[in-house]
């Protein structure tokens, strides 16, 4: 499998200071990603999704930092860089898209003149540039993109934002685009347009997708592969499919429980998991989730356990899935 | 409690224009039922909320509740109303004061509303909504900043029950809570409507949530209801064109059915709400519109059993939805 990952992430630590300690926020992260492979990283607010993202980007906060583990692009260690030797993997080889596209565009400025200043960056010059510019807003599905290109970010609507942004990092055709929740803000006929768009455009060039994002119907529409995120670290991974059907960890099957049905004319309560998702500061002792875990052993409050081959995935649980007590 | 909405409608002048974010809205609800309002960003489902609390005073139109018009009245008669419909807002951290305890918070709105007097009295009381939302009395000393946020919206929720209203209107109230914590939250709604006899009316721009917990449904585009009937009909066999893309645009959590779904994204966007489209405001985006959609807007008729839709051609294009309702 590490031979043809694009992108591989080994035990990534990092840690966000916070009064005078630094509290582990990422505890240990493993995933391959392939050329051209989708892969949802799935969790709830402070599960450590988007900071793994900007570990790998090289984009944390100022408060954070990466205390351990390797990030490989192609086989280079790109986690080992300096800021300048990043900057030129970044938007390049590597990009990333958020939730709201005002963080990544500049108001003042022209929306293609942003497309042309990233591509100026990685040494694409002059009118090169310009018409490039023009072809990636054009692949976004944006109407009449020379017309466009003159306006500036508030005069586009939200979705017409979005798809500016997915220009700027696609441009250069990077190997890799990480998205962050980029439709949560989206209505969802718009979010059922920017997911097609990233689906083509993965499988038109070849282009791997980290999705992140909190909706299991976003990850069963865009994914292959998935990576369900608690507490700082992966408690489950696999193919999507198989995920879904037969999920390993008490934490998954517990999300994927909790929806309701969309069809059928009964409607029972909801089986809920009861709790709330752990400060990632007090972290409970043992396996993180075993407070609100109905599958709770012994063990589980004792010892954290490690991501280990469940049936057809990998699941970070002390009791196998044959002995839950339904 | 009937509560009875005629032709609402809500416009905003603007310096550019008249931004119509209500145009003409009309529904009941009747006591004990629970009627859905889904649509997406602009739609006025939020604005139609906040005018059934009056938050938000309708341009036009009226809201009667048991029959007494309730559109613009004042002082006695406004708390009297506000007694019996309370709002749920999305973000309890936005709504609840960060400086007040929740004991404190709860017991402000008893006093203020005289709804218990004497210290003891109010105390129990309050002890007996937190109880009623599920939570235990160590809650009571906490400020916002300390619950989680299923904690809060328990906390939102029991203060609008502080009042004993009839009916609660509930604006988008787990869409802010983690996923894990929104089926704790919907499960508490439903067993708090069959304990008090409550009514609601539920705002979400989330069909699955809305299917789960309504008995009619109402969809709403533009500052129109486009479709209303029972929960079951609008959400799984709509009769508009609408609807229909709203519905294929949810993701469904199975990859398997997902894979299975060959979807056309519906295209375009929602248009400007100072410029609705003349005609049907929903002919800019329907893979159906014809010249007379352009032209005519559709009115919200009822095509079969109880079951209304604003499309001239709700029959045309789903002959065997309406046919196999027709004969039943």
């Amino acid at each position: 499998m590490t031979g043809e990952a694009l992108l591989s992430v080994r035990d990534l630590q990092t840690v966000v200071r916070s009064g005078g300690s630094d509290v582990p926020v990422v505890r240990g992260v493993s995933f391959d990603v392939a050329a051209g492979e989708a892969v949802a990283l799935v969790g709830e607010s402070g599960s450590g999704k988007s900071l793994t993202a900007l570990s790998v980007m090289g984009l944390l906060p100022e408060a954070a930092r990466v205390t351990g583990g390797t990030v490989r692009l192609a086989g280079e260690d790109i986690g080992s860089l300096d800021e300048a030797g990043r900057r030129k993997v970044r938007g390049s080889r590597i990009a990333m898209i958020y939730q709201d596209p005002m963080t990544a565009l500049n108001p003042l400025m022209r929306v293609g003149a942003q497309v042309v200043e990233g591509l100026e960056a990685h040494g694409v010059r002059g009118a090169q540039a310009r018409s490039r510019a023009i072809e990636a807003l054009g692949e976004v599905g944006l109407p009449r993109p020379e017309r466009l290109a003159r306006s500036y970010p508030h005069e586009l609507s939200g979705g017409q934002r979005q798809r500016v942004m997915i220009a700027m990092a696609v441009a250069l055709r990077p190997q890799v685009l990480i998205a962050d929740e980029p439709t949560t803000a989206l209505d969802v006929t718009i979010q059922q347009q920017v997911l097609a768009l990233a689906d083509d455009l993965r499988r038109s060039t070849g282009m791997a997708l980290v999705w992140i994002t909190h909706d299991l119907g976003v990850v069963a529409r865009i994914a292959e592969r998935v990576l369900v995120m608690y507490a700082g670290r992966v408690v489950e991974s696999g193919v999507a499919r198989e995920l879904f059907r037969a999920p390993q960890h008490p934490y998954t099957a517990g999300l994927l429980g909790s929806i309701p049905p969309v069809l059928g004319s009964e409607r029972p309560p909801l089986p809920q998991i009861g709790g709330a998702p752990p400060d990632i500061g007090r972290l409970p002792s043992g396996c993180a989730f075993h407070p609100r875990c109905p599958q709770r052993v012994a063990t589980c409050p004792e010892a954290e356990p490690a991501l280990q081959r469940r049936d057809h995935d990998l699941a970070a649980c002390w009791v196998p899935r044959e002995k839950w007590v339904s | 409690m009937t509560l009875v909405v005629q032709d609402l409608v809500k416009h905003y002048r603007t310096r550019d224009g008249t931004v119509r974010a209500v145009d003409g809205v009309s529904f009941a609800v009747e006591r004990g039922e629970t009627l859905g309002l889904v649509g997406e960003s602009g739609c006025g489902k939020s604005t139609t909320a906040r005018m059934l609390v009056r938050l938000v005073t309708p341009t036009s139109g009226r809201i009667l509740l048991d029959g007494e018009d309730v559109t613009s009245v004042r002082g006695a008669a406004l708390a009297r109303m506000r007694s019996k419909v309370q709002m749920v807002f999305q973000d309890p951290y936005a709504s609840l004061d960060p400086r007040l305890t929740v004991e404190r918070t709860l017991d402000e709105v008893l006093a203020v509303r005289k709804v218990v007097t004497g210290d003891a009295e109010r105390r129990t009381r309050v002890r007996e909504l937190l109880e009623m939302v599920g939570l235990g009395g160590s809650v009571a000393r906490r400020y916002p900043h300390q619950l989680s946020g299923g904690q809060r919206q328990r906390v939102g929720i029991a203060r609008a029950l502080a009042v004993q209203p009839e009916v609660l209107v509930l604006d988008e109230p787990v869409s802010a809570l983690d996923v894990s914590v929104r089926a704790e939250v919907m499960n508490l709604l439903t067993r708090l409507r069959s304990e008090l006899g409550l009514t609601y009316v539920f705002i979400s721009h989330d069909l699955g949530m809305v299917r789960h917990i309504s008995d009619r449904i109402a969809v709403m585009y533009l500052g129109r209801v486009l479709e209303l009937g029972g929960w079951q009909t609008v959400s799984d066999a709509p009769l508009h064109p609408y609807t229909r893309s709203l519905r294929a645009a949810v993701p469904v959590a199975d990859p398997e059915a997902e894979a299975g779904r060959r979807i056309t994204p519906l295209a375009g966007e929602v248009p400007d709400a100072m410029h609705p489209p003349a005609g049907c405001r929903f002919h800019t985006r329907c893979p159906h519109a014809v010249d007379r959609c352009r032209e005519d807007e559709p009115a919200l008729r009822e095509v079969v059993g109880g079951h209304r839709s604003a499309c001239h051609f709700s029959e045309q294009l789903y002959p065997d939805d309406v046919g196999r309702r027709a004969s039943v």
